[in-house]
Formats: C-alpha cells, structure tokens, sequence
C-alpha cells in the first residue's frame, strides 16, 4: 500500500502487521512508539502535526459518511476551519499515554440488563405522529431497490 | 399582587415556597407575575422559544385549588420553572434550537420534565439555546439570539443562554439545563447566577437529546446555592430507563447545604490565574479566595498537570460522540425532510447529465435516492456549528484515525479523571474561575470556531472527569456549596467552580448589588439587576 507523503495515518496503519512483520520505526513524519497492549493488528502512533492538513477530497469524503451535502463555499470554509481544530488537536502528542486504559465513560459501568420481557411501547400512531410522509402503518422514503 | 415586590423573583425559591404555603400570594399570582415580567422583557432579552402562558395559568389555578383543599403538594408546587428546549416534553415542541426539529412535538416527558411535573412545578416555557447544545453562546441557535441581560450587547453564554438569561432576568426562579462542556455553567458565570452539573449519572438522561453521551448532563440554574440544592433534589435519582444513571440514594439536598462543615480545604491550581486570563478574573479569584480563607477554609495549591489537554480531549470525544448520536436526524421517522421532488428531480437530472456524458465512474458514485434524501435533509436541516462538529467527529472515529485521535483522547482523559482523584485527596473542592474573560459581545467569535472551542478550558475537565461542579457568583460571602467527601466515585459536591465575576450574590438571600455600586464585572458594567432593561 502506497504511503502518502507526511499524511495519512490510515495508510501507514494499513500496512502495518503486528504480527511478525517488520515494523519501521519512522514513516514520513509518522513514528511508531510502541505496540498498543490489546490490538494485536495496530500500533500506537503519534500524530504528525504536518499531516493535519486536509485535503478538500477528503473532507467531501467525509462529508459523504457523514450523509451531509456541501456547497463549494461551505467545503472551502470548512477545510480550512477543520484544519485549523485538527493542529491543535496534536497536542495530545505531547501526552505519554503508553499504558493508559481509556475511559470512556465517567461511571464505569458493565452492561445493564433488564428481564427480556415484553413490556408497553409506544403506540403506532404516536410514533408516526411526526413523520414527514406515511401511509397507515409505515414510514414511507424513496424507492431503495431497482431503478430511480 | 399582595406582599411581594415588584419583582417577585429576587427571592429565592424557598422564600416562594414559603409565601405560597403560608398563603401570602397564590401560584396564579407568581404566574401571572412571571408572565408579565416576560412580556415586558423577552422581546430585548430572547430568553424563551416558547411560552405556554394559558396552560401555565390552569395548572396555577388547579395547584391553588388543590392547595386550598388541604391535599399534599410535591416540592416545588405552584413554582414557575423554566425548561432548556433540548428537554423532551409530552405534546409540546422540542425544537434543540434547530431547523431539524422545528415541528418535533415529542410523544414522551424527558424523566426530569416528569419529576418537575410530579412536583407540581408549573413549567412556564422552553427556553434558547445554541442548536443541538453545540456551542458557548447561544448564537448558533437557528431561531433567535439570546442577549445577556446585564448587556444586551453580549453573550448570555451558551448553551443553555435562555436558562441562565431568563432567572437572571427575573423571569422565574429556577430553570433547568444541559452541561455538556460547561453549557450550564458558563452561562450561569456570564449572566450572574447559580448553576449546578451534577455529579455524571446523578440525573437521568432520558428524554435529553442527546449530544455527547458520555459528557452530557442535566442541571438546576438558580438564583443561589440553595435554590439549585432544592431543585437538584427534584431531578436527582435513579432511573431504569437510562443505563448511565447511577444507583445511590439521593441525599436532602437542601439539609446537606444547611450544614457548615467545621472544616473544608480549598484547592486551587496557579496555572488556571496565569497566562490568557484576563486580569479581572485572577483579581476576582484572588477576591473569592480571601472570602473563603477567611470564613475559615484552608487554601491549598494543588496541580492539574493534564488540564492544559483537556480542551483538545474533550473536542474530540465530544464531535466524535456527537457525529454518532446525530445520525439518527435522517429525515425518515420524524423532524425536517428535504422537499422530495425537487431531491429527485434533481437527481435524474445529475444522472442524465452524467450519461450524456457518458462519465461512468461518475455514474456508479452517484448517490441514490435514499442517500440523497439523507443528505439533502442533513445539509438544510442543520446549522453551520453542528456540521462542522459532526465532521470531526466522524473524522476522528474513521478507519485509520480512530486510535490516533479518539482512543487517545480517551486515554488522556484518564489522565484527567487521575489528576482529579490525587487532588481530591489533600482538598475537598478545588475553586478556579469559568472562564478567562468577561462576555464577549454578540458576533466576535462566531467566525473563529477554534478561539470559541478555547474559551471552555476551564470548564469541559469536570464533565471528562465526570465530577460535579458549581458556578457561582464570586464575591458570595460564605460557601457556595458545602461538600461531603464521598466513599468513592463522585457522589456529592466535591468539586466546585467560581466565575470571575465580582457580583454579590443572590444567595443566602442577600440582595443584588444595587445601582449605586458600579463595579467593574467580569462579564459587563454591573447595575441592579433591571438596570440593563429599563
């Protein structure tokens, strides 16, 4: 797979296998500091501050996974903007987090459960109260199968 | 009107209480004075999305009736309370302050819209906010501005700007809100009055549109300490229908707050008085402090050595969370759609297009009806402020950059809940300022997304940490709140936060600062509390 200059942590990661292969300690501003202790299939990397730059493709990449639409006027302002936010972002380099558990939530809790048991749910017809188009029983959107 | 003042609201709720118990003036009174005030006042201030003044006056009328018939009454009973419009309330408009939901007339009460309602709270209307919660003035809001009060020029504060504009306008005594990175308390620091996050998982998120679920909570804005204690009791608890919230009873509020503990250590970190704060914030801190030392505290230093990453920390956790929780806005089961035929119209003219150009690559990216839908709907539906943030977010969580950017964050904020922890060792509340520096006017820094996202530094570590914290008035003489140094996680109020603002407070039931006192604020040139307005 075919690094990109100084950028793409995505690619380098790609290439990258745990697993026996040879890791290079430097890749185009991306260096490898270390294995992460639970996945076996990445490393832990710190972030290049020159690789922050977006591209426009990218961001319209993005914008599509987010499902939003962009203007050329917003995808302009917006690359800029994101950029911007993503360098001072690389501050958490600075940060040696080499056997630090995440956190993910403030209370740290396992699985809830309740009894799988059918209890009352809302009713039909309150819960297509709000939809912008529907027929007696269903939310209604364009075709999905077959031609436009 | 028999013995209240001309502004019903200066006192506190428990003072309301009181009168309405003792039959000193009736709900229907205080509605109709909350009205009133609202009327005269909402069109300069934009406080509230929507008023729902005659229902508010039949549920006065029925909690006087009930009242005058000996029943038992809940807690808050004829009170007028205020609601953050990102709460869902059963037949009434949810709007979040967007174009999304502008019509969302929600079939369900959020639990805490239940709890004000078993309490017999009057909730008088929704009020503003910076759409989806997303933001720290309020200006994001698709609807209307909010301006603070005290200067009409400037922020209220965001997110929840309506909340803490509207008590600090003297509209209602109480209101509830959001804290998701400080939405609760910033707004509360700017517009001189009380606001509370609770411990994370002490209130139930259900019926809470979400932003960050791991972040996001609800909370009690006031006039004084007290006020948010008693209305804190109200929203606290368990609750089955949110996974998060936490199983430990909930303390009487209003009792804890009441006892001065003999001894209280207070901590505070140099590094928060140093460098990008404005000097009217140190000297304010330093103010509060002497209050503190000398009503008997000890003062401490202590250090946060992660609190400089913690901005960085919480804009990605928070987008990252955010990109997820608002991908269920697709125009399919309920809020805005994009206007259909002129989507497909569209799109079969794309596709025309692009066969008479015979662009095959093209043609095979080009987006279905479906996802078209999804994005029309998506990119008219939402502001400018939350696509951005549901674009880092869905950067930060995509393949090849989820380690680098939200595994770490993750881990760093471990390092924050760390710091957290050691300190609360050697104090039991750990006092700093709000913000860096006084409101800033309406429309300086809506341009420059990042200088925005920098003034929640200090306020976005107590939500990654999960701890409480309180905003209040500084120049408050005597606590703010008093703490209880719980067994383990974060039970009670063991930390707590000042603003830099010279403001005497409200609370204990001391009155404003009157129009004689010109002192500089840190949000704007204090006046009593109509001066701004009249």
């Amino acid at each position: 797979m075919r690094i990109r200059g100084g950028h793409s942590l995505g690619a380098v990661r790609g290439i990258l296998d745990c697993s026996g292969a040879r890791i290079p300690r430097s890749l185009h501003g991306a260096e490898v500091v270390g294995l992460h202790p639970h996945r076996v299939d990445c490393v832990e990397m710190r972030l290049s501050v020159a690789a922050m730059t977006l591209t426009r493709q990218e961001i319209e990449k993005v914008a599509l996974l987010a499902r939003l639409i962009l203007t050329p006027e917003e995808l302009d302002e917006m690359t800029g903007q994101l950029s911007r936010v993503l360098e001072y972002m690389a501050l958490l380099n600075e940060v040696n987090t080499e056997g630090v558990e995440p956190l993910a939530h403030a209370v740290e809790f396992a699985n809830v459960f309740r009894e799988d048991r059918v209890e009352k749910s809302l009713d039909r017809e309150l819960a297509l109260a709000n939809a912008p188009h529907r027929d007696d029983e269903c939310y209604l959107v364009p075709a999905v199968l077959g031609d436009v | 009107m028999t013995s209240l003042d001309k502004f019903p609201f200066d006192r506190c709720a428990s003072k309301l209480l009181v009168a309405l118990r003792e039959g000193h003036v009736t709900s229907e009174e205080l509605v109709q004075a909350a009205l009133v005030q609202i009327q005269k006042y909402d069109p300069h201030v934009g406080a509230f999305l929507a008023v729902r003044g005659e229902k508010a006056l039949d549920q006065a009328r029925e909690i006087d009736r009930r009242r005058a018939r000996g029943e038992k009454l809940g807690l808050l009973a004829g009170l007028p309370v205020a609601v953050k419009d990102n709460l869902c309330m059963e037949g009434e408009p949810t709007t979040c302050a967007s174009r999304m939901l502008a019509r969302f007339v929600p079939p369900y009460d959020a639990t805490v819209v239940a709890r004000l309602r078993a309490a017999d709270a009057i909730i008088i209307g929704k009020t503003n906010l910076d759409e989806f919660a997303m933001g720290g003035s309020t200006e994001t809001s698709a609807f209307q501005k909010t301006r603070n009060p005290w200067d009409l020029e400037r922020i209220p504060g965001g997110s929840s700007g309506g909340a803490a504009a509207c008590v600090a306008a003297r509209m209602v005594p109480l209101s509830v809100g959001s804290d998701t990175g400080g939405s609760i308390r910033q707004p509360a620091a700017l517009c001189g009055v009380t606001g509370l996050k609770p411990t994370y998982g002490r209130v139930s998120r259900f019926g809470l549109v979400a932003f960050a679920s791991s972040l996001d909570q609800i909370g009690p804005l006031a006039q004084s300490a007290e006020d948010c204690a008693l209305l804190l009791e109200v929203l606290a608890g368990h609750d089955p229908r949110d996974a998060t919230s936490i199983h430990r009873p909930v303390p009487r509020y209003r009792e804890v707050i009441s006892h001065r503990p003999e001894s209280i250590k207070i901590g505070y970190v140099p590094e928060m008085l140093s460098d990008g704060v404005s000097p009217d914030v140190v000297r304010t801190m330093e103010e509060a402090l002497n209050v503190f030392r000398s009503s008997g505290a000890e003062i401490r230093e202590v250090t946060l050595p992660h609190a400089r990453y913690a901005v960085a920390t919480y804009y990605i956790i928070a987008c990252s969370e955010a990109s997820s929780n608002l991908a269920r806005y697709d125009g399919v089961h309920y809020g805005y759609r994009t206007d259909e035929k002129a989507m497909l119209a569209e799109l079969a003219e794309e596709r025309r297009r692009l066969q008479q150009e015979g662009n095959v690559a093209a043609l095979e990216d080009l987006d279905t009806a479906l996802v078209r839908l999804y994005r029309k709907t998506r990119a008219e539906g939402f502001g400018a402020e939350v696509k951005r943030r549901i674009m880092l977010g869905t950067y930060a969580l995509s393949a090849g950059y989820y380690d680098a950017y939200y595994l770490k964050a993750l881990k760093v904020r471990r390092l924050i809940r760390q710091d957290y922890d050691r300190a609360f060792e050697t104090v039991d509340m750990i006092l700093g300022p709000v913000t860096p520096a006084p409101a800033f006017r309406i429309g300086e820094k809506i341009n420059d997304p990042l200088a925005m996202y920098l003034f929640d530094l200090f306020t976005v570590s107590a939500n990654l940490a999960g701890i409480p914290a309180l905003a209040f008035p500084a120049g408050f003489s005597g606590e703010g709140l008093p703490h209880r140094s719980a067994t383990s996680g974060a039970s009670s109020f063991r930390g707590a936060f000042a603003p830099g603002g010279a403001h005497v407070s409200a609370g204990d039931g001391l009155a404003p600062a009157s129009s004689a006192v010109d002192r500089k604020q840190s949000t704007a040139v204090l006046k009593s509390p109509r001066g701004s307005l009249e």
